[in-house]
């Protein structure tokens, strides 16, 4: 393109201008640990992006987006570049679809105890394993005020494992189930699964003396 | 013989800097003719100087560059800098016709740099006829950082999941050089930064630049970010290393 670039200012040229096609993709992960998969409540934030679709193969680099509506700014986000026809802009936070994540039921496995020697002669290693099952509910409101499809990915770890789902995973692709949800306007779904987890806890500790044995077996 | 080619293209890099292809017919003489080129600034990369002698048997025989003294332009640019200081303090009444001129002057003296100042470009060429026309194609990259663009696109959303993409190039030209009607491109670049002698490429613009741009024994300005202090560093360490180890060796 021809233009004038004058010595200290800026420059605005016009670039392209075409209609495009939007996609917006609404995705919540939740990644169990056997710490946080036994909280009570655990909070999930809700991510959004916008997909625009190209008409016609165009280099697009890395740039920032505002996103206007009626001829008003409402957000500004950036893009990292077009992948062919895509082009995503980066995840924004979307306050829209409310999560509540919970815990229902909690039936405690049987402990077992091992006990191994050290290296240290007055001490010894302590391990203790318990298998929980656990049962949460996630739970999904829709505040947009119209209908909204979002996906809802859990990945399980070593130690939670998933047993069941309510309803089936749309998509299993192990650690990691997929739900595709509809959620019509001011409405509410929600998943319940069941996980087991593996609770391992070891720790040194001293080597029972033989008098304190002895007056165990005593008493 | 004196030539100002035009502007063929300016490759702008997004990185900063860009390429400058310039074009323009010239008449040559038989034997040697040298050809200077102006207004090329000081900021070109002596190492991507291209030369094309096209539609002509006329041979390139060497291109012979030279920049300007940094400290002497600096002195001048600094002397000019206290020049236009001065206007501004000395003048009592600014609210005359020729105020938006003067500050704008002034505002110019201030942001000029070494950079800017032209560079020594000569191009010598041997032609084997009595006259000769050719086309001279001169390449070369302008290694400044004041120079750049970002893209920005604008989308008015409707409801129907449609939308309006409006694409916008910002292009900034922080530099004194003027790019008059000139045929742009944009590429995705960042160019290599070497390090820098003082009032090389922005000195001023940047707490980083002016680090950079400092002999190894100034310490950093004040208040300058410790991982920009970095940059200069390893090397000042090393030597200090050194000089340290062989003061031991004498002791």
């Amino acid at each position: 393109m021809r233009a004038s670039l004058p010595p200290l200012k800026k420059t605005r040229l016009p670039w392209f201008d075409e209609e495009v096609q939007v996609e917006i993709e609404r995705e919540i992960t939740v990644e169990y640990s056997v710490t946080n998969v036994q909280y009570d409540s655990f909070v999930h934030t809700t991510q959004r992006r916008y997909v625009f679709l190209l008409p016609q193969e165009r280099e697009i680099p890395a740039s920032q987006i505002i996103l206007m509506t009626d001829g008003l700014p409402f957000i500004t986000t950036s893009t990292n570049g077009n992948i062919s026809e895509r082009l995503p802009t980066s995840w924004l936070v979307d306050p829209t679809i409310i999560v509540e994540d919970r815990i229902m039921k909690r039936e405690k496995g049987k402990e077992e105890v091992t006990v191994e020697d050290t290296p240290y002669p007055d001490k010894i290693l302590e391990t203790r394993v318990r298998e929980d099952i656990i049962s949460r509910k996630i739970t999904l409101k829709n505040e947009l005020g119209k209908d909204a499809r979002l996906t809802v990915r859990i990945i399980e770890s070593a130690d939670v494992q998933m047993m069941s789902a309510e309803p089936i995973s749309t998509k299993t692709d192990k650690p990691r189930y997929e739900w595709d949800v509809t959620l019509g306007k001011d409405a509410e779904e929600s998943i319940q699964c069941r996980y087991q987890i593996r609770i391992e806890k070891t720790r040194q500790m001293d080597k029972p003396k033989p008098e304190e044995k002895k007056s165990r077996t005593k008493s | 013989m004196k030539i100002d080619p035009p502007y063929l293209k300016f490759i702008v890099f997004s990185g900063g800097g860009g390429l400058v292809i310039r074009e323009q017919d010239i008449k040559l003489g038989i034997g040697e003719n040298v050809i200077e080129v102006q207004n090329v600034p000081s900021s070109f990369d002596e190492d991507t100087v291209a030369v094309e002698l096209i539609e002509t048997e006329a041979e390139l025989i060497e291109i012979v560059v030279k920049k300007p003294d940094k400290r002497f332009v600096e002195d001048t640019l600094s002397r000019e800098r206290l020049a236009s200081e001065k206007i501004l303090s000395e003048s009592v009444d600014l609210r005359t016709e020729i105020r938006e001129e003067l500050l704008s002057l002034c505002e110019g003296v201030q942001a000029r740099r070494y950079e800017d100042s032209s560079s020594e470009f000569v191009v010598i060429v041997d032609s084997k006829k009595e006259e000769d026309t050719a086309k001279i194609n001169i390449s070369y990259f302008i290694g400044d950082p004041r120079v750049w663009w970002t893209p920005t696109l604008q989308i008015d959303l409707d409801e129907s999941n449609n939308a309006r993409m409006t694409g916008y190039i910002l292009v900034e030209n922080q530099t004194n050089l003027a790019f008059k009607d000139i045929n742009l491109e944009f590429a995705e670049f960042e160019g290599v930064r070497k390090w820098q002698e003082p009032g090389e490429y922005g000195v001023q613009t940047t707490e980083t630049a002016v680090w950079q741009s400092q002999p190894p024994n100034v310490p950093p300005p004040p208040g300058s970010p410790q991982v920009q202090r970095s940059t200069g560093m390893p090397q000042l360490r090393g030597e200090m290393l050194k000089e340290l180890r062989r003061l031991k060796k004498i002791k």
